[in-house]
Order: C-alpha cells, then sequence, then structure tokens
C-alpha cells in the first residue's frame, strides 16, 4: 500500500471523529450528521464541538479541538468558510503540531470556489495550504464526505444506516451519489461497500480515491459520477489499473458539448470533448453508462451478477411481444448476438414445453406462452443454462394470474442458482407488470437474479456485461 | 516504430513550422502537409509543387493523366471555397486552361490571396472515402480520429476517436464502431478495402501527431480506401 492508501485507509477505519459546528438543533446538518453516525453504529469516539451546549445526542461536547484529551483520526467541519478556516488555523493545524493525530479532514460545509466568486477561491486556496503544510488531507470542501459501512464511519447528513455490500461510490456530486443510495435502498437493490463525495475535489481526488479502491477486497463495483479530470494521462493509467480488478460503471455528463466552433479542420469541428472521453473510457475498459437509469441498473446488476464469459444470449420469454422488443435489441446490438442452441438443447425445451411453444425461432429464443407451470420456468432456464453454446440468459415474463407469485421465481431461482460457482452464467429477468409483481420481484432480487420492467433495461445492463468481458479478454492479452 | 521516433520527419515538420510561423500562417501548406505525410509513410498520390505553367505541364506529363490540380497559397485554408480545386484534367490543353481558370476564381474571391503555386498530382482512381484525423485535446493530448469521409463528414459525423498511442486491438475496435463499415467490407459489388492500409494510416497520424506537439488537428480527407490500400488525397495540418 502506497502513503495515499494508507493516508486514506486511516480516514476510512477513522476510530475516532470530531464534529466542528455541531448542532444541538435537529434541523442542521450538524445535528443530521451525528445522529446518521448514530443510525449506522458507528462505534468509535464521537467528539462534537460546541461551545455552547454540554452535550448533543448523548455525546460530551468539546469547546474546541485542541480539548479532546484523546487521539483524533478525522475531523468533520460544519461551519461557514469564514469560521472554518479560522478553527483549522488556530485549532487544527496546532494539534496536529502537538499531537500529530488527524490523518483528515471532511469539509461538509460549501461557501468556496464554487461560488464562483474571487473570495470563495481565495478561501479555498488558503484552506488547502493550510492543511497541506500541516500534513493533513482535506475531502471537500463543499461536500457529503464519506461512508465505509465495515469500520461504520459515516460523515453524511443524508445516508442513515445501510446494507453492506460490494458497491462502492465515488461522487463529484453529493447529492447525485445520496440520491441513487437512496433510490436503491427501497428493496435492497444494492449493498453499500464505500462512499465518498469529493464537492469541490480541493485535494483528494477522483483518481487517488478510484486507485485506493481498485485495492479494496471488498468493493466489487465501482459506481463512478464524473464531471471531469485535469490530468488525462494519470486518469487514464489508474482508470486501466481499476478496470482490470473491478467492473467501474461511468455516467459522465457533456454529450452536448460541441467541438471548438472556430475550428479550422473537419476533425476539429466533431472532435468534442465528450468524443474524447467516450474513447478514453473504451480504451481504459471503464463501463460508460449514457443515461441516468442504465447507470444505476448497470452498478445494482454488476453487484449481483456473475461475469459473463462470451456474448451469446438466449432469450427465454412467457410473453410474446416482450420477447420480440427483446431481441430487436439484441439484433441491433454491437456487443451481443443471439445464441445458437444444439439440437440436444431444442429437443429438450420441445419437450419440456407445451406444444403451443416455439423453440429456436429465431436461434437463441424460446416463447413458452402462457402455457407454463411452477416447474416448467425450472426446468426451462435450467436447459438453456446448460447449453454450452449460451453465455447468459434473458428471462422475460407477464406472470400469468393462475401462477402464486412466489413459486414461479423460486423454481427459476433455483435453477439459476444450481449452476456451479465456476462459470455460472448471469441471468436477468424482465417482468413486466411493475410495481404489480413487486412479490414475484423481491424472490429474484432476492436470490440474486436483478429484475427490470423493460427489455430495454435489461438488454442494457447484459451489453454492458458483454462489454466487460471484451475490455477484459483485451487486458488479458 | 522505432523508440527515437521519426527523426526526419520531425525535423522536416519543425523546418516547415517555423516557415508558417515566420508568415502568422496557422496551418501548413498543401504541399509542405504532403511532405510531412510522405516522412511518416503517409501514402498520397503522385505529384508535386508546379510555380508555373511549364512545371505544371511537366509534373502532369511525369505522373500521367488525368490529374487533379490545387491552389497552393499562405492566405488560403479553404481551398475549394474559392474555386481553387480542379479534378478531373484529361489533358495537357485542359491543364493551361484550368491554371488560368483557378488563378481567376482565386482573384476573384480572395483577391490579395498570394498564389506560391499548385499542386498537381494523380488523379485516384474509385474507392471509399474516409477521413482520418488528429485532434490535439488539453486534457489527454493528441486523440486520433477515423470515419466516413467526404464532404458531408460534420453532417453524419460517423467516425470512431481513441487516444493516442493507440494499440492495434483500439484501431480494429475504430474500424468495426463506425456505421458505415459496411462500405468497407465490400457493399453491393465494391471490392473489400484494404483494412492493413488503413490502419497503418490511422498509426502513422498517431505518431505525427505525437511526435510533433505544435500539431493541433490533422485531415487526411478523404483517405480513399481500396482493395489496393489508402492513399490520402487531401492532407491539412492546422498548427498550435
Amino acid at each position: 500500500m502506497n502513503e495515499v492508501s494508507e493516508t486514506l485507509e486511516r480516514i476510512f477505519k477513522a476510530r475516532s471523529i470530531a464534529v466542528v459546528g455541531a448542532s444541538t438543533d435537529p434541523t442542521k446538518p450538524g445535528h443530521e450528521i451525528l445522529k446518521n453516525m448514530i443510525h449506522i453504529g458507528y462505534k468509535g469516539s464521537v467528539f462534537p464541538i460546541n461551545p455552547n451546549a454540554d452535550s448533543i445526542l448523548n455525546f460530551k461536547c468539546y469547546p474546541r479541538l485542541l480539548d479532546i484529551p484523546e487521539p483524533i483520526d478525522l475531523v468533520v467541519f460544519v461551519l461557514p468558510p469564514n469560521l472554518t478556516l479560522k478553527i483549522v488555523e488556530e485549532e487544527l493545524v496546532e494539534r496536529k503540531r502537538k499531537f500529530g493525530d488527524t490523518a483528515g479532514v471532511v469539509m461538509v460545509g460549501g461557501g468556496f470556489r464554487e461560488t464562483g466568486t474571487r473570495e470563495g477561491e481565495e478561501n479555498e486556496n488558503r484552506l488547502k495550504q493550510l492543511l497541506r503544510s500541516a500534513g493533513i488531507r482535506l475531502i471537500g470542501p463543499n461536500c457529503q464526505g464519506i461512508i465505509d459501512t465495515t469500520s461504520r464511519v459515516n460523515t453524511t447528513f443524508d445516508i442513515g444506516d445501510y446494507k453492506k455490500g460490494a458497491v462502492s461510490v465515488i461522487t463529484q456530486s453529493g447529492a447525485l451519489g445520496c440520491s441513487f443510495l437512496m433510490w436503491a435502498k427501497f428493496n435492497e437493490l444494492i449493498g453499500l461497500d464505500r462512499f465518498v463525495s469529493f464537492g469541490n475535489m480541493a485535494d483528494v481526488d477522483v483518481a487517488e480515491v478510484l486507485e485506493h479502491l481498485a485495492g479494496v477486497p471488498s468493493t466489487k463495483v465501482i459506481w463512478v459520477y464524473l464531471e471531469g479530470y485535469a490530468d488525462g494521462k494519470r486518469f487514464m493509467e489508474v482508470a486501466r489499473k481499476a478496470s482490470s480488478r473491478k467492473l467501474v460503471v461511468v455516467l459522465k455528463p457533456g454529450k452536448t458539448q460541441l467541438g471548438a466552433t472556430a475550428a479550422f479542420s473537419h476533425t476539429g469541428a466533431i472532435a468534442g470533448e465528450d468524443q474524447i472521453w467516450d474513447a478514453v473510457f473504451k480504451q481504459t475498459g471503464l463501463i460508460r453508462a449514457y443515461s441516468l437509469q442504465e447507470f444505476y441498473d448497470t452498478t445494482r446488476a454488476f453487484e449481483k451478477l456473475p461475469v459473463i464469459n462470451g456474448n451469446r444470449i438466449a432469450v427465454l420469454t412467457v410473453c410474446g411481444g416482450l420477447g420480440t422488443l427483446c431481441i430487436e435489441e439484441i439484433a441491433v446490438s454491437h456487443h451481443l448476438k443471439m445464441a445458437c442452441f444444439s439440437e440436444e438443447t431444442k429437443q429438450r425445451l420441445r419437450a419440456l414445453l407445451a406444444p403451443t411453444a416455439s423453440v429456436g425461432r429465431p436461434e437463441g429464443y424460446v416463447d413458452t406462452t402462457g402455457a407454463v407451470t411452477e416447474m416448467t420456468h425450472y426446468d426451462a432456464m435450467r436447459v438453456a443454462l446448460e447449453d454450452e453454446q449460451v453465455d447468459g440468459v434473458i428471462f422475460l415474463t407477464t406472470p400469468p394470474a393462475f401462477l402464486p407469485p412466489r413459486g414461479w421465481a423460486e423454481q427459476l431461482a433455483k435453477a439459476y442458482n444450481s449452476q456451479p460457482p465456476i462459470g455460472k452464467k448471469p441471468v436477468v429477468a424482465v417482468v413486466g407488470f411493475g410495481d404489480s409483481a413487486r412479490e414475484s420481484k423481491e424472490v429474484l432480487e432476492h436470490e440474486g437474479i436483478p429484475t427490470f420492467d423493460f427489455p430495454e433495461s435489461a438488454f442494457r445492463v447484459m451489453n454492458n456485461l458483454a462489454k466487460y468481458h471484451l475490455y477484459r479478454e483485451r487486458f488479458a492479452n | 516504430m522505432q523508440c527515437e521516433g521519426n527523426v526526419d520527419g520531425r525535423e522536416l515538420f519543425l523546418e516547415h513550422y517555423k516557415l508558417a510561423k515566420r508568415e502568422h500562417r496557422n496551418f501548413l501548406l498543401e504541399n509542405e502537409a504532403a511532405e510531412v505525410c510522405r516522412m511518416y509513410s503517409i501514402p498520397l498520390p503522385d505529384g508535386g509543387l508546379a510555380v508555373d505553367k511549364a512545371s505544371a505541364v511537366l509534373i502532369a506529363d511525369g505522373v500521367g493523366y488525368p490529374v487533379v490540380m490545387k491552389v497552393v497559397s499562405p492566405e488560403i485554408i479553404h481551398k475549394s471555397d474559392v474555386g481553387g480545386v480542379r479534378v478531373g484534367i484529361h489533358s495537357k490543353e485542359q491543364l493551361v486552361e484550368a491554371y488560368d481558370s483557378i488563378i481567376d476564381s482565386v482573384k476573384k474571391h480572395q483577391s490579395t490571396a498570394e498564389v506560391r503555386g499548385f499542386v498537381v498530382a494523380k488523379m485516384a482512381g474509385k474507392g471509399v472515402e474516409t477521413i482520418v484525423g488528429l485532434k490535439r485535446d488539453a486534457v489527454f493530448g493528441s486523440a486520433v480520429m477515423f470515419g466516413i469521409g467526404g464532404i458531408f463528414v460534420e453532417v453524419y459525423k460517423d467516425v470512431s476517436f481513441r487516444v493516442c498511442p493507440v494499440r492495434n486491438g483500439d484501431i480494429e475496435e475504430m474500424l468495426g464502431e463506425i456505421r458505415g463499415r459496411v462500405l468497407l467490407e465490400g457493399f453491393r459489388g465494391m471490392p473489400k478495402v484494404n483494412m492493413d492500409a488503413l490502419k497503418k494510416v490511422i498509426m502513422a497520424v498517431c505518431s505525427l501527431g505525437m511526435e510533433n506537439p505544435e500539431v493541433s488537428s490533422v485531415d487526411l480527407n478523404p483517405v480513399l480506401a481500396t482493395g489496393e490500400g489508402a492513399l490520402a488525397l487531401d492532407a491539412r495540418i492546422i498548427l498550435q
């Protein structure tokens, strides 16, 4: 582990946290942050700094940072810029000099460069300079800070407790990062490993955190909301490293930016910033999502699914319409193609399905029609997954009303989970009835099969898995 | 590609670059750009710079008709906009006529433009018009572009980018990514184009951009892709 990683790890694993600007007022972020630390179950020491209160939420208050008698790993600031600067200069820097204890600070408060004023910029530069010379790393300012669901460190004012899992979030918009977590919280669509919101990114930056998380074993998928990065070569180097070890899904706005208007060449006129970033993502193996929905869906599905080992997809549908829409997507896709069933697979499928079912027309497609039982869900999925010429399955249904909502889903999941763990093939499910089929969806999600409302969403997730497969092959060579 | 890069190419480029800067030009002249491209092993049609009618005729005789003729002027960057290009010249008579009429047309459009001469080059046959370009990005440095070329390139934007340096696999992906890739694979009885030749041009443009940081952008448009090879019919090098 390099020095940056060691410091970041000390921040993520902080055993004690001081909150400067802690508030007794439940409507203030300086109060909410303490509450969220309790909610998430942080077991370390918490020291609210507030000269006018004895205690907040049963934590003993201290008037000044210098008064805390124990070592502090992390300091959170929730104050306006002038007060922040004053306390950093008079107390924090002094404390670091005396005790050498603070590894980092999270500056939640704003009023710096993001205001677009000269004063804001000067304040931010002063802040950076003070902390740098003291040897303290800065996350922020103007951010939500960090969450670590293992150490239970949480500096955010939006997120309380969260299910532990394998998704880590890196975001240049704190609110968007939190909105993803809140969106996925319902139905527990993801589990969180770590969260970092940078705000103005005055010090600790995207590349440092991406590089660090690439080496964190509990993280499987990294969700990156990226607004920009100034050092292109460094970004590419880190991104390559990260994508060779993790599934990195990125959303980067900027599609509408045009090339230089006064370009003297065709290339200059066409080449907007976005096209170059798009190339960078392809070359470094980051999976770029092109919409917020794709961003969310891909991330949550990647956490659950095994990687795919090819691009041949079988489409198994109970509903002809949904199935047709799905194979149309595959037909025009650059990365996926329909699987070719073996003769044996076709015979097995015909034998177990109703005579009305359609098998292998077109190749890789099975329409069971509504004439299904709970058991045929198990059998058909199992047979499709057993075919060596199939790399993954998209299942689509408008669940027949005569089947109990749990039974068919359990059978489908059983077939999926009876695969041997090595070489396990991914399955995604479109349950066309949306929230009216909630019970079925819950079963599937719980058993590791991501569910979607629309065939396009399921297709995009599979397509992104296949892209990742392509990138991995490329890195292996 | 050798480690030290293309030393001769760099030297020649710098020579033209210095002249351009002295003349307050932000682009290389057509013949200069062509010379630099040749140094980077980018194939161009046979031809040369004619400074008068007699040398134009000599060059045309040398390369054989039909030829094309393009005006060379430090004040003109978009040559066809001022009637500075003539294609399909089949004889000496047509060449002489074209020479005069281009001068007339240029004078009409841009009376103050200094005409340094004409590039006279062998006219290419049929093929797929592609574009290979380069742009220097503030964040990532040189980025190479490949796509379907011609005059409508900015309308259809059927192009693909990669940041330099590119690996062979990147170029394969670029070729496969554009919508018009079917045109390269032998569309409606047209021959399948020589992909290796195209790849070499893309690789060469990348080297040109990376070794010459004074280059702001490059357009090779069109690069005529045929069954035999790839030929850059027009080369534009814009400077920082």
